[in-house]
């Protein structure tokens, strides 16, 4: 054996003192620079079970219990082979494949330039304090194991001074600390003040060796807390173990069970709905109470002879039930059946009744359960609902008119649900082919009133509003009906608009309608022209009147036979004045109270031909220019006299008003309007002032020229003609440029 | 000297200008009656005699209904005339209208004095010409 450098100067005795120690407590061996056993003490051969034969020469490594990883052993290597000492523990195997854990120091022994030249190691058995630590650490596992699994509690460990020595499981998860915060501490701080009282109340009973067990309801849970005593080896207690569990869904579940039963109870009683189980080896029935309920039974007895509840059964019912019970157990399907009850006080009720076969394990059929309704509301609803439906239905059909209900899809697509019998007449249209497609039914708006309604129905539509029109329909033979239609829309859907439409007829009133207007229109005019009237009365019956009385008393005054004379002479003309007047007036009046002037139709240019054949004389002396196209409109339907005269004044005034200064033309035509055609006469003579005159322009006796032929006499009539056929006449002018006159003339 | 020196009587109705002139001439209270036919004889005779104040009427006698221009477009001229003319003229409006609508519109224009309805008598005539109002 070599020396170290350490030990140089020692002396001998001391060496051998210290090297018989150390072989008698540490394993001792040494090895070369690649691990070759040269050298090992009797402690070596003992603890590694081989003889220092078969271990010299040998690799270290025979040794290795594979326990340590490879990083292990290169660090181990690194660090001798830099020359620097290595310990740590390792686990080796004995020959006979047994292990042992020793404590080691490896020191390597160096040469004069300090590099290693071979390993120098020492080595205590720990095997035993190795052993205990695993068991340890293994215990400690599985309780681990075992209480972070506990489900709902835990399990905690308690020394008989109330410190937690252990705890653990998953009934943490509910609190907010962890059992390492709670370890090795007083029991206070980790639980419940109700479950601490609990244990300080009966730390007495547990430390005796009772086991107690008891539910405390804390934190909105239900806990079952159960605390046994803890002895150890020798019998001598040194704690005890908490063990707690969450109850709290078991017990959620109980009392929803029992909150089910009485739901359950109620539901049936809210539905009027009664269960029952009829089992047909004992012939009972067994009745849930409110059953009995409903059938005025005691709901105290619940079970029932199969007997007696046939007697419950309406009479008339009892045959068919039975049939249909026997044959729902003969075929094994069972149906929903309806039948009449007769309660406990007389009262007849209708009841449902769906059933299902309850079969024990093995199949054996003994008995039937069901639900029994009473559905006399739902059908005694369903009868009245039926007469109500079948009453406004009636009522609908009574109405003279279109009562329809329908569905309008997206895309103008629709779907009728519903049209009065009334629609048949009215729109005279087959009630089956209405029900085919709703578009026939409009197909009938006249097409002069299709924009207004399509307008109007859109808006609805839109708006969801009522939708209110009036409007034509056409026969097929072409009669027209006037309609007033009421339809309110409904959104049922996005796309979906359920319309309820009611159409009647109101041509009767349409007809007094139009007549009430054409009698105020008529009224109208005849109003104007008694306004127009009263002025003639006024200005053209008065004046002479009162120039006659005024002449009178000068005749009345006078003295002088001469002067007498004259006044005499001077009434003359005053009547014959008075009397053209009146003629005139007579004349208008009849014009316009003449109903039963007949229209004809007239060729314009064969009357206005004779019309200027009366001219002539004037015509040529004047060298009027005349120029005619009736081409546009060469008839007129119009009372032939009322013509004549219209176009004889017009032409009069023309020639009569003409310029000096220029050539007369007079130009006249025809047009054509909507249902109507217009006499259009121009001229270029003297024209009116119409921003002085244009209120006077038509009336009588007005006259707008220093002509002594003007009496104000044409305008009128020829106004009064005009309008006693519904027509309208107008002028523009401009003075010394001309006139022209316009006439429109209606319902042509 | 007679009170009026000028009186105007416009009608186109021959008879009553010829009998209200006699009347008024028996009155003896006015000097020169010029007579015109229509509203715009009257209007054009206004005009050229604007600035001479011998010619100018102190009284008008005015008839409503009459051809060409009648009693309204004569006062809707005078109203624009009056400007010009340098003396007061008082103007009655004679006429056989008894349309109380007339009558009415006579109101409205402060031009008109008084609404006469014919037939008028010499009475009548002679309170009128004698109870000119006053500037």
């Amino acid at each position: 054996m070599k020396k170290d450098s350490g030990v140089k100067y020692t002396p001998l005795d001391l060496e051998n003192a210290y090297q018989q120690a150390l072989d008698k407590t540490a394993i001792v061996a040494i090895t070369d620079l690649q691990g070759r056993i040269t050298y090992v003490n009797d402690k070596f051969c003992e603890i590694s079970q081989y003889s220092r034969e078969e271990l010299l020469g040998k690799n270290h490594n025979i040794l290795k219990s594979g326990y340590h990883s490879r990083e292990f052993y290169k660090d181990l290597w690194d660090t001798i082979k830099k020359g620097e000492v290595w310990r740590g523990q390792i686990r080796n195997k004995t020959k006979t494949g047994g292990y042992y854990w020793v404590q080691t120091t490896i020191v390597p022994m160096t040469d004069e330039n300090n590099q290693p030249y071979q390993f120098l190691s020492f080595r205590l058995d720990i095997t035993k304090q190795k052993l205990v630590e695993e068991q340890l650490a293994e215990s400690n596992n599985r309780l681990s194991i075992l209480t972070d699994n506990f489900p709902n509690g835990s399990v905690s460990l308690i020394d008989p001074e109330l410190n937690l020595l252990f705890s653990g499981g998953a009934g943490y998860d509910a609190v907010d600390f962890l059992p390492e915060d709670v370890i090795g501490r007083p029991l206070e701080k980790a639980l419940s003040p109700e479950t601490y009282t609990y244990i300080l109340e009966h730390l007495p009973r547990i430390l005796k060796g009772e086991t107690l067990t008891h539910e405390i309801f804390v934190r909105n849970r239900h806990y079952l807390n159960t605390y046994k005593p803890v002895f150890d080896q020798s019998g001598v207690l040194y704690g005890f173990v908490m063990v707690v569990i969450d109850i709290s869904e078991s017990k959620k579940a109980a009392l929803e069970i029992q909150r089910n039963n009485e739901l359950f109870a109620i539901g049936e009683e809210i539905a009027r709905i009664g269960s029952w189980d009829w089992d047909f080896l004992t012939n009972e029935v067994v009745f849930s109470s409110n059953t009995l309920r409903l059938l005025g039974q005691d709901p105290a007895v619940v079970k029932r002879k199969s007997e007696e509840v046939l007697e419950w059964i309406h009479p008339d019912d009892r045959k068919m039930l039975a049939n249909a019970f026997q044959e729902m157990l003969d075929k094994n399907a069972f149906d929903v059946l309806e039948f009449r009850m007769i309660r406990k006080d007389g009262k007849e009720r209708i009841f449902q009744s769906s059933s299902t076969k309850n079969f024990p394990g093995d199949g054996q059929r003994t008995h039937v359960i069901g639900i029994l309704k009473d559905i006399t509301q739902e059908r005694r609803s369903e009868k009245e609902l039926l007469e109500s439906k079948e009453i406004l239905s009636n009522i609908a059909d009574s109405i003279p008119g279109l009562v329809m209900r329908y569905m309008e899809f997206d895309k103008g697509k629709a779907q009728i649900q519903y049209v009065s019998k009334g629609a048949e007449a009215l729109w005279e249209i087959p009630k089956k082919n209405i029900l085919l497609d709703v578009n026939i039914v409009w197909n009938r708006v006249h097409k002069d009133d299709w924009a207004g309604f399509l307008r109007s129905f859109a808006k609805s539509r839109k708006t969801f509003t009522v939708w209110d029109y009036e409007f034509r329909i056409v026969m097929d033979d072409g009669r027209i009906k006037w309609v007033t239609a009421i339809g309110t829309p409904k959104k049922i859907q996005e796309d979906k608009i359920l319309w309820d439409i009611l159409a009647l007829d109101v041509s009767a009133r349409k007809v007094a309608e139009e007549k009430i207007e054409k009698n105020l229109e008529l009224l109208t005019f005849q109003n104007t022209q008694l306004l127009d009237f009263c002025n003639i009365v006024s200005h053209n019956l008065r004046s002479p009147l009162v120039n006659m009385a005024m002449l009178i008393g000068f005749i009345e005054e006078s003295a002088d036979e001469t002067e007498r004379k004259i006044y005499i002479d001077k009434l003359k003309p005053v009547i014959e004045g008075l009397s053209e007047t009146f003629e005139e007036l007579v004349e208008s009046i009849q014009i316009q109270q003449d109903n039963e002037v007949s229209s004809e139709y007239i060729d314009v240019e064969e009357s206005f031909r004779k019309i200027i054949s009366g001219f002539e004389g004037e015509i040529t002396s004047s060298g009027a220019i005349i120029e005619a196209d009736f081409s546009e409109a060469p008839f007129i339907y119009y009372p032939p006299k009322y013509l004549s005269s219209i176009l004889h004044n017009l032409v009069s005034n023309a020639l009569k008003y003409r310029s000096m200064e220029r050539r007369l033309t007079i130009a006249i035509k025809t047009s054509k309007g909507d249902r109507q055609v217009f006499l259009t006469v121009r001229d270029n003579g003297l024209g009116i002032d119409l921003n002085k005159n244009r209120s006077n322009l038509f009336k009588i006796r007005k006259v707008f020229h220093r002509h002594p032929d003007a009496k104000g006499f044409g305008l009128y009539i020829t106004k009064t003609q005009v309008e006693a056929m519904k027509g309208k006449i107008w002028a523009e002018s401009v003075p010394g440029e001309g006139s022209t006159f316009f006439v429109a003339f209606n319902n042509q | 000297m007679k009170s009026i020196k000028n009186l105007l009587l416009i009608d186109d109705d021959e008879i009553f200008t010829f009998l209200t002139k006699k009347t008024i001439e028996n009155t003896q209270l006015v000097d020169q009656i010029k007579v015109f036919g229509n509203g715009q004889d009257a209007i054009d005779f206004l005009e050229n005699a604007a600035d001479n104040t011998e010619l100018l009427p102190e009284v008008i006698l005015l008839d409503i209904n009459m051809p060409i221009l009648d009693g309204w477009g004569f006062l809707e001229e005078f109203i624009l005339l009056k400007p010009n003319i340098g003396k007061k003229i008082t103007i009655y409006i004679v006429t056989t209208s008894i349309s109380p609508h007339d009558l009415d519109r006579a109101n409205n224009i402060s031009e008109v004095s008084d609404f006469v309805i014919k037939p008028v008598t010499k009475t009548g005539l002679v309170n009128m010409l004698k109870n000119l109002p006053l500037e």
